[in-house]
């Protein structure tokens, strides 16, 4: 093979390679620019927070129904994760059990109170407030926390890989001082 | 012929070997010179030696982008990891597992890279090949939507990213002379991963998703956009050649000195992978800078980690600020490194060991600013004392990378680079495992302070290495001279000896038991090796023979060095050696080990059953109890069977230990009838013997023995007439227990 059609193979490779990444970007609706219809009011980004917690959104282009059990990627509610990553896009809340064999044989599982105690809400609201936070045993007491918030659709699913988070900071031996 | 041609070839062996030692040190000073060792300080501007050698700043500024753009990955992985994981709904814990997968496949990915240039130079070629790796894994990265897209991606990245950096300081080095390499390998650094590395990708991360909103895959199409710029950038890089200006400017000298212009003869023999990484590692600069190098992981590796933690957990800072804060680190690093990069040229060239003190010192006072980090309250003092740390720190890097590339070979650089890597890297995960205990007992903070201990500790090794920096630097340059006169006097039709052993120390651990041996057998010769137990003979042998490697000095086989080649090679080359004492496979029939010995040398089938024929026609007993176990013979006729080895190898040098040790006189007789048959077949035997009168009563050259270094080198009638020398070793056959 000459150096010529060397190249020539080496740019139709990029060439395919390129439009491959681009059908599936299309397919997968991929976002390659920040979703700024949501925005987290509260708490501010790296604040030191105190219990109860308000955690407060507010949202735009995007129509509030509650699980209405339709899949309209505009219509839905919220799911919020606190210190833990979300589903990936597509899939329930209940995805979160699928290594909980236990939650999987009983019916109705997982409830809200399982999703709680796992860190996991879903609200129709653009508000939570935590009266707990997880005890990170740090030495200083000091904890860093995040919270993550992700649209859901009528059916629970999640919409995009779109997810919005704060960062803020809990001192716990303060707290109990 | 010419005159030169003539004079070599009147010449005894002897008288050859010391012409190369006497050249070795004529020539010192000036092959010093060329490795930019002048003993002055005086190096010129950069301009002013890159135009008197004809070399562009380009080489380096290619190989600084291409380092730039590669750390653009790395950075915008660890920043945007956590957005990955919300996307892609993938828990931290996998993300980590992903990282920790990555770093295994950075630090080892060196070693296969190595292999792969080791011989031919392609390292730029690969430097470029590895950058378009990773510009297209970048890119693709902005489009994974799943765990295994991830780990293609990260992994692919890493190993590509760890063969880069084995390839890249050994081009700077062979890139520039020696005169300009500590500014070139400061430059490199400075303006690649290292400085403006950590300025640019926090600063193009927060431009990205700050100013242009785009989310960590418009990060990642961008960056590998960037990235092959700079990878189309360096496509004119090529690679200069192993050793241009160093190994290959001695041996021009060499040449010069003698009034030849072009080199003639053979090279020596390659040496496999492993070989060579156990080569660069008996270098004793090399082992302790590497025993220093895992010190410097425990310290180095996680105090990037444990900073960052400091700094979220005690002043609150996030991704984006702590990236702003190594940032500015950053800049003071690369103002040290060229502030400094002259000076540190200036001082290598006046006294290497002392850029290795440095190096140590340097270290030293980066440990204690990180150190203080702990006990500053203020965000302004710990940027104080985190820039004086880093910009002190990075300026060890230069010092102790031109350094250790010095004193080996410049073909081997890239394996002393990936072994470097795999022992930094064996530190961090010690330094990770001990200091998260001490950050769950003590806080971070105390952590930090922890680290102090191994820093410090890597700091005097390092130091340390100084004390035989220019030897190594010496013995460098007296192998490249040495293989040059060898080349010279072999082409101009000189005699060699068969085997030259020259200047040999051998320890056992902290040990020595030879020093500075020098053993010649010439072909066909008979030597007897005598002297008490505990002399030295036996780890002689396993010198020659590969068993043993040596601190110092060389053993040369037919003119080629063979110092450090396998015993396996050695063995395909013509050496073999006959063990003391019971040289035979105990557990095997006679039969079968003959067989083994034949299989040694891939002869097999009806060349093998002949040479089995041979050795029951010399030694009919054999025969008759050829499918007994070896460990039922008696003592002589094991010694038997360990001397058919002779009769199938047919080596051209046998190494006989001990041959009749514990045997009757009439079965010694018999032994020796067979050693001189072998000898008088052309075969070189050198016969390692307590008994002087046996020994001598077959060879006409002996050498003798005593506390591990060669007091007597002449004929045999000579040697029986040194009372002064025998009389230990008849003491000691009489019972006296004297050994050393």
């Amino acid at each position: 093979m000459t150096d010529s059609q060397l190249v020539a193979r080496l740019r139709a490779s990029i060439l395919v390679l390129g439009l491959a990444l681009l059908a599936s970007s299309c397919a997968h609706g991929l976002a390659f620019t920040q979703d700024r219809r949501l925005e987290i009011t509260r708490p501010n980004s790296s604040a030191k927070v105190t219990l109860p917690l308000t955690v407060r959104w507010r949202m735009k282009d995007f129509r509030v129904t509650g699980p209405d059990g339709n899949s309209d990627p505009n219509a839905g509610y919220f799911g919020v994760f606190l210190d833990r990553s979300p589903m990936p896009p597509g899939k329930p809340l209940s995805w979160i059990t699928r290594d909980d064999v236990t939650c999987r044989r009983i019916p109705g599982c997982p409830d809200e109170s399982y999703l709680e105690g796992r860190h996991v809400y879903a609200t129709s609201d653009t508000e939570l407030v935590f009266r707990l936070l997880p005890d990170l045993r740090t030495n200083s007491g000091r904890e860093t926390h995040e919270v993550t918030v992700i649209l859901l659709d009528g059916r629970g699913r999640r919409i995009g890989e779109n997810a919005w988070y704060r960062t803020f900071f809990y001192d716990r031996k303060e707290s109990v001082r | 012929m010419s005159t030169r041609e003539t004079d070599v070839a009147r010449e005894s062996p002897a008288e050859l070997v010391d012409e190369i030692e006497s050249a070795s040190d004529r020539f010192r000073a000036l092959a010093r010179a060329d490795l930019g060792i002048t003993g002055t300080e005086d190096k010129g501007s950069l301009r002013a030696v890159l135009r008197e050698e004809n070399v562009s700043l380009y080489p380096l500024a290619a190989l600084s982008v291409l380092g730039l753009v590669n750390f653009f990955f790395r950075y915008g992985f660890d920043v945007v990891a956590p957005d990955v994981s919300r996307s892609l709904g993938i828990g931290i814990g996998t993300i980590a597992a992903i990282q920790s997968l990555g770093a295994l496949c950075l630090t080892l990915s060196g070693l296969p890279a190595a292999r792969i240039v080791q011989g031919k130079a392609r390292r730029a070629m690969w430097s470029i090949l590895t950058g378009v790796v990773w510009s297209v894994v970048t890119i693709y990265a902005g489009f994974i939507t799943g765990v295994a897209a991830l780990v293609m991606v990260v992994v692919l990245d890493q190993t590509t990213t760890g063969a880069a950096d084995t390839f890249h300081l050994p081009l700077v080095m062979d890139s520039y002379p020696p005169r300009a390499r500590m500014r070139a390998v400061s430059g490199y650094l400075a303006f690649g991963s290292l400085s403006l590395g950590l300025i640019l990708a926090p600063l193009l991360v927060a431009l990205l998703t700050g100013v242009f909103h785009l989310t960590w895959r418009g990060v990642f199409v961008v960056m590998g956009v960037i990235s092959f710029l700079g990878v189309g950038f360096a496509l004119k890089l090529r690679d200069p050649g192993f050793g241009r200006f160093d190994t290959e400017r001695v041996r021009k000298t060499v040449h010069q000195e003698h009034g030849e212009t072009a080199p003639v003869g053979e090279g020596d023999v390659e040496l496999r992978f492993f070989e060579i990484l156990r080569r660069v590692l008996l270098i004793p600069t090399v082992r302790r800078v590497m025993i220093g190098h895992i010190a410097l992981g425990i310290f180095s590796i996680p105090l990037s980690t444990f900073v960052s933690f400091f700094l979220n957990e005690r002043y609150g800072l996030g991704p984006t600020q702590r990236g702003l804060f190594f940032a500015i680190t950053a800049v003071t690093g690369m103002v040290a490194l060229l502030a400094f990069a002259k000076r540190g040229e200036a001082i290598y060239g006046k006294d290497p060991a002392r850029i290795i003190s440095l190096g140590g010192l340097f270290l030293a006072i980066a440990v204690l600013a990180f150190g203080s980090v702990a006990l500053v309250p203020t965000l302004a003092g710990t940027t104080v004392m985190f820039c004086i740390g880093f910009g002190v720190q990075i300026l060890a890097y230069p010092a102790l990378n031109v350094a250790i590339f010095s004193v080996v070979d410049s073909k081997w650089r890239t394996h002393l680079g990936a072994i470097a890597g795999v022992f930094l890297a064996a530190g961090g995960i010690l330094g990770a495992l001990f200091l998260s205990g001490v950050a769950r007992r003590f806080g971070i903070g105390g952590a930090l302070l922890g680290l102090m201990v191994p820093g410090l500790i890597s700091a005097a090794l390092v130091a340390s290495a100084a004390r035989t920096m220019n030897a190594d630097i010496d013995r460098f340059v007296d192998e490249v001279v040495e293989s040059e006169e060898i080349k010279r006097i072999t082409g101009a039709g000189g005699h060699l000896p068969m085997l030259a052993c020259k200047g040999v120390d051998f320890s056992y651990g902290k040990l020595q038991v030879l020093f500075d041996v020098n053993f010649t057998v010439d072909d066909g010769e008979l030597v007897a090796l005598l002297g008490v137990n505990g002399a030295g003979k036996s780890t002689l042998l396993k010198v020659i023979s590969g068993i043993g490697l040596p601190s110092r000095g060389s053993v040369r086989f037919h003119g080629q060095d063979v110092t450090y080649l396998d015993a396996e090679r050695r063995l395909r080359l013509g050496i073999t050696q006959v063990p003391g004492g019971r040289a035979v496979f105990a557990p095997l029939s006679v039969v079968d080990n003959l067989r083994v010995y034949g299989y040694a040398l891939d002869r097999k089938g009806q060349a093998l059953d002949e040479a089995i024929d041979r050795c029951f026609e010399a030694f009919p007993q054999l025969e008759r109890r050829r499918n007994q176990l070896a460990n039922t013979l008696s003592g002589g006729e094991q010694q038997m069977l360990g001397l058919c080895k002779a009769l199938i190898l047919r080596p051209r040098l046998l190494l006989i230990d001990e041959l009749s040790l514990g045997l009757a006189p009439v079965v010694v007789g018999q032994l020796l009838d067979m050693v001189r048959s072998i000898n008088e077949a052309g075969t070189a035997v050198v016969i390692v013997e307590q008994s002087v009168n046996i020994a001598l009563s077959v060879a006409r050259h002996a050498y003798f023995m005593e506390r591990g270094e060669i007091r007597f080198d002449g004929g045999s009638d000579e040697l029986i007439g040194r009372d002064d020398l025998l009389r230990a070793v008849f003491l000691e056959g009489a019972g006296r227990k004297d050994a050393r």
